[in-house]
């Protein structure tokens, strides 16, 4: 019996409100161990932009804060041309200024230039209009275009570029330009192999449905990589050999450390999913494919059942 | 005569014990999350600590120990640090050990939607670093040196996105700079894809320090 009540008294006591529990009061502040000194990483090579906080006063410095500010964000600074949520700083990142992101610095010196594109030796301009036509679907924007010459837009957005480039040498090759091509492996890419990439290592911040992060305010955080907010289907990066560079050379964030097989297969994943049409196709998809798809990209392949190119636009 | 009250009075007492014990374990049952939640931050949990005597009631943290503040912080991100601890990928200090050891994965799910609740109330306080510095690296990063912005994954004024991007904004210098300086002697390890230790290892100590400070001098409301 005795024994019946102790263990009562325990069960009991078991059942306390939990008021009674001890809390701790005055905890210890705890203390970590010096950090141990590791360098930082050398700079990059080819050249280092200057600051934004070094942008000067001034009519010329309020134009490259402009230019900075619809670089780092287009729908929201260049409302009227973004037909899609992507910023220039999506794929020129750290606002173009890193080396092997095709950095801007080193493609100020490089214009006017011919461009295998349009067969013709475009401006600056005219390659920011392509920029904008592309890789961020000015066809579905308000105005239904790309800036027209002569765009405040396009003016800020050159005096921001010029101002990166401060001392680099015009007409230089310099390194660390575009996004550099990493070895495309001996047997090539896979799609499927690509998604294992894809959900292990992007869709973290790009959504496993590749529709990217936008945060509580709406803002577009991480860019879509796919669907209708997405780069359409003439955005070089479409091409899997452009893309698995970007990728190789930038992701995932700040770690970059894909293999080049891997670089290349979610390359490929990425760019077997749906986007907005090619801005080019004024006929049949097929006449398309031929005349600008000669390149490395699955524009115009059967995937899973479908034609890709097809596009896919935003709801109305 | 004595022996018969005797078991009169135990079995008396078994009974009520049982009716106590069921009803206590009824009222319990019924409690929803939020308040066992709610139950778990104000007194605790059998020999675990009550948070609130280390991240206040109202989650406000402790900003001159370092011990972070929780409130309006995403549910689901406090609860991973959590089983992280529990599963050993972020250390532990010692106030923490019991408290995550000692709470099953409903507790810990309850009291992380409490504080996940309540409104964030740090305004912004000052602390030691150079806030202009931290500033860039938070806004901007320091891309020569392979530093992208803290904002660049934790949001717009390091308000947080998500369930892997917690807030900073607000949040105390030091516990800033303990979490950077653990990853960046990889001894915090549950940071997904390793994302925060490669960043962790390019930051120098004075570079840490001014994150921290600029955090803290934002308060919860992202400077705004």
């Amino acid at each position: 019996m005795k024994v019946i009540m102790f263990v009562l008294f325990v069960v009991l006591a078991g059942c306390l409100p939990d008021k009674s529990s001890p809390t701790l009061s005055s905890p210890a502040a705890v203390t970590d161990k010096p950090a141990e000194v590791i360098p930082v990483a050398a700079p990059t090579t080819g050249h280092i932009a200057p600051k934004l906080s070094e942008i000067p006063e001034g009519p010329f410095g309020d134009s490259v804060r402009r230019g900075a500010a619809i670089f780092f964000d287009t729908p929201a600074n260049a409302a009227n041309f973004a037909g899609n949520s992507q910023s220039c700083s999506n794929c020129h990142m750290g606002g173009g200024r890193i080396a092997d992101s095709s950095p801007m610095w080193a493609a100020w010196g490089m214009y006017p230039a011919y461009r295998k594109k349009n067969n013709r030796v475009n401006t600056m301009e005219e390659r920011l209009q392509g920029c904008f036509t592309f890789s961020q679907n000015a066809p579905a924007s308000a105005s239904g275009g790309a800036p027209p010459k002569g765009d405040a837009v396009l003016v800020d957005l050159q005096a921001y570029i010029f101002w990166l480039s401060k001392d680099v040498p015009i007409g230089k090759d310099m390194p660390g330009r575009g996004f550099p091509t990493p070895t495309k492996p001996a047997t090539g890419y896979s799609v499927e192999r690509g998604k294992v990439v894809f959900d292990a290592q992007c869709a973290l911040c790009h959504g496993a449905e590749g529709q990217g992060l936008r945060t509580a305010e709406d803002h577009q955080q991480f860019p879509p990589l796919w669907g209708p907010e997405s780069y359409n289907w003439g955005a070089g990066m479409h091409r899997v050999n452009t893309s698995a560079g970007f990728i190789k050379a930038n992701m995932p964030l700040g770690k970059a450390d894909l293999s080049d097989q891997e670089a290349w297969d979610v390359a490929a994943y990425i760019n077997s999913k749906p986007r907005p049409k090619d801005p080019r196709q004024v006929g049949s998809l097929e006449d398309n494919d031929t005349k600008n798809h000669d390149e490395d990209c699955l524009y115009g392949d059967s995937h899973e059942g479908k034609t890709l190119g097809v596009g896919v636009s935003r709801a109305l | 005569m004595l022996q018969r009250m005797f078991q009169k009075l135990s079995l008396f007492l078994i009974t009520a014990g049982v009716i106590v014990t069921a009803s206590t374990i009824w009222v319990h049952a019924q409690d929803d999350p939020a308040t066992a939640g709610a139950r778990i931050a104000s007194s605790g949990f059998g020999g675990v600590p009550a948070c609130a005597s280390c991240h206040g009631l109202t989650g406000q943290g402790n900003p001159a120990a370092g011990f972070p503040a929780l409130a309006g912080l995403n549910a689901q991100y406090l609860e991973r640090q959590m089983l992280d601890m529990k599963a050993g990928t972020r250390p532990l200090n010692p106030a923490m050990g019991p408290a995550v050891q000692g709470l099953d994965a409903a507790q810990i799910q309850a009291v992380s939607a409490f504080y996940a609740s309540i409104p964030s109330v740090a305004g912004p306080a000052v602390a030691g670093g150079d806030v202009a510095r931290g500033k860039e690296l938070v806004e901007q990063g320091d891309w020569d040196h392979g530093i992208p912005a803290c904002a660049q994954c934790h949001g717009p004024n390091v308000m947080g996105i998500g369930i892997n991007f917690p807030r900073l904004a607000g949040q105390s210098s030091m516990y800033v700079a303990n979490q950077i300086g653990a990853w960046k002697r990889d001894e915090r390890k549950n940071d997904v894809n390793g994302l925060m230790g490669t960043i962790a290892k390019r930051l120098s100590d004075a570079d840490i320090a001014a994150v921290g400070a600029y955090m803290q001098s934002l308060g919860e409301g992202g400077g705004k």
